[in-house]
């Protein structure tokens, strides 16, 4: 049975906001660090749980030394007892430059053993996804004269389906066939300019394109203002469709955690966060010190809804119904002035301080995070989980994949990812077997899901809020 | 930045609590998930202008749901979740048996 909904657009703010909260300096965040965020690689070890065999060394007490000259954006921001009001203004936005992962050979890292999963193909180009292409395409009903300028569409649709069909296996689908057959319909019509140039940045390939152009030179016939309408129809609805490509990209390959007993899925926490507002949320946060979660920024300190989370609920291990390690309520947060003040992307990252009073176990142990050069990160193979909202409540998944692109403040990745999985560790794994955090996952993306990297600023913050909970 | 915000409703349009709503596609937006309140309402801030994929998953998951995000306005969806009927699919099962009885051993054909 389909689900029935409705739509409606509302003028302004919903009933629902509140002013933002929050306190601290409310400085603009300074873009003109960033080189120095990326330097010579730090690292905070793992910190085994006090039952855990041995994999690595390492302990609360073996950080570097490196004090940390804060930036703005980096200035680290605490869970207020008394609450300020501040104006809402927009983050900035870093015109950062991008580094792109390339064919180039790793990598000593390893993906996380789970049972039921394999590296998948890094375009995760689907067996299967073609021949719902060609489904259909076989479905589409093209007059006669639409027949040269469909095959040359067909084409060119079919290496950019095969990319996007398989993360649009519900609704999209469905409406890329009416996107086919809408632009097979207007035979013999020129493509316009725009249409070309967004085909030649998704990558397509330019034969096809020249092909393409070929097959549709105009007969004369068809209306030119019809064909500009249809063009642009066509373009805002394949725009769209490329714009979906995202969150889960290409085949969902993630697989569920069975054992969260076990390091490292155990350092990871499920997060029930309830906004000052009231508003619930989910996410997912792991230890990087005795009583110290690393999560996102936007779990502990949320826009629109009151500023600092009223409280966050707290499953170090969380399975299915199943608290192997209990559970703890957490009024303390911490983040930065880039988040809290400037709700800045690349300052998205925050902790949740456990009491001093909760009785941790200490066998949970720590992951390890560390600041690292692009090159370094680009090679290494990611591994990431948590709690996503698209699954049975209360069940970890697991994903793995190298980077595709890093900035000076993010990593972007095809690791599979849903809502609910903000605040999850992305890690790689050394020989030695050492887990150590590079990035923060955040946000799902058109062009990749993406993390918060750890940069020599995130990298002092949280050794700074790790000793405040508790490390040695 | 936009919001998406709603409600969750039964077949007798009562709220219903604690669904998942999940932001399935879209642009880059926090990989949060929001839960329905009490009264069955939920939100999503901090948005890009868009169209935006999003989906409940409660006792039942609905369809996937396109919502456009226009700055200065906010969407509000409302979803209807069927509770009662919980999709079946279109399986066909004969049950296992461990032993049959000698009647069924010994029926005739015809």
């Amino acid at each position: 049975m389909e689900t029935k909904f409705r739509v409606s657009q509302r003028n302004g703010h919903d009933q629902f906001d509140l002013p933002p909260t929050g306190s601290g300096l409310m400085g603009q965040p300074s873009e003109s660090d960033a080189a120095d965020e990326t330097g010579q690689p730090e690292v905070m070890n793992e910190v085994l749980g006090k039952s855990d065999n041995a994999e690595t060394s390492g302990g609360f007490g073996s950080e570097t030394d490196t004090e940390a000259t804060l930036t703005d954006g980096h200035r680290p921001v605490s869970s207020p007892t008394s609450r300020a009001t501040k104006a809402n203004n927009e983050g900035a936005t870093a015109d950062e430059s991008f580094a792109e992962a390339d064919e180039a050979t790793d990598t000593e890292s390893q993906y996380e053993n789970v049972e039921g999963w394999q590296e998948a193909q890094p375009a995760e180009a689907s067996a299967e996804a073609e021949p719902v292409v060609e489904a259909s395409f076989a479905d589409t009903e093209a007059g006669p004269d639409g027949q040269e300028f469909f095959g040359a569409l067909a084409a060119l649709v079919l290496p950019l389906a095969k990319a996007v069909l398989p993360s649009l296996a519900g609704a999209a689908v469905k409406q890329g066939t009416k996107l086919v057959s809408s632009m097979a319909k207007p035979s013999g019509r020129k493509l316009s300019p725009a249409l070309l140039q967004m085909l030649r940045q998704a990558g397509v390939n330019p034969t096809i394109i020249k092909q393409l152009e070929a097959s549709a030179a105009p007969d004369g016939e068809a209306s030119a203002d019809e064909a500009a309408e249809t063009d642009e129809s066509a373009i805002q609805s394949l725009a769209q469709q490329i714009e979906a490509l995202e969150v889960v990209i290409g085949l969902d390959d993630r697989v569920r955690v069975n054992d969260t007993t076990v390091v490292p899925w155990k350092r990871i926490c499920h997060l029930k966060i309830q906004a000052a507002d009231g508003k619930n949320y989910l996410g997912t946060g792991f230890f990087i010190g005795p009583r110290t979660i690393l999560t996102a920024g936007h779990c502990v300190y949320i826009h629109g809804h009151g500023g600092w989370a009223r409280q966050i609920v707290v499953t170090p291990g969380r399975n299915d119904q199943a608290e192997p390690f209990k559970h703890y309520t957490s009024q303390a947060f911490r983040s930065v002035q880039g988040w809290v003040s400037n709700k800045s992307r690349n300052y998205d990252y925050g902790v949740i301080q456990l009491a001093r009073t909760d009785s941790i176990s200490p066998n949970i142990g720590a992951f390890g995070f560390g600041q690292f050069p692009d090159d370094f990160l680009l090679n290494k193979r990611l591994n990431t989980a948590g709690y996503p909202g698209d699954k049975p409540a209360g069940t970890m998944w697991f994903n793995g994949r190298k980077a595709k692109g890093v900035t000076a403040r993010t990593i972007t990745y095809d690791m599979d990812t849903a809502g609910g999985q903000s605040g999850s560790p992305v890690w790689f794994k050394s020989p030695d077997g050492s887990r150590i955090v590079v990035g923060i996952h955040t946000n799902g993306a058109t062009s990749g899901n993406s993390a918060t990297r750890i940069t020599k600023p995130v990298f002092d913050n949280l050794k700074k809020w790790r000793l405040e909970g508790g490390a040695a | 930045m936009g919001s998406i915000t709603g409600i969750v409703l039964n077949t007798h349009n009562l709220p219903v609590e604690d669904v998942n709503l999940v932001i399935v596609a879209g642009p880059s937006h926090p990989d949060i998930a929001a839960l329905t309140d009490a009264k069955g309402l939920f939100s999503f801030d901090n948005l890009r202008p868009g169209h935006y994929i999003i989906k409940a998953f409660g006792q039942v998951a609905s369809d996937d749901i396109p919502v456009q995000v226009i700055r200065n306005k906010t969407p509000f969806v409302e979803i209807w979740l069927d509770l009662e009927h919980p999709p079946t699919g279109d399986l066909n099962v004969i049950g296992e048996e461990h032993f049959f009885t000698d009647d069924s051993a010994q029926r005739e054909e015809y």
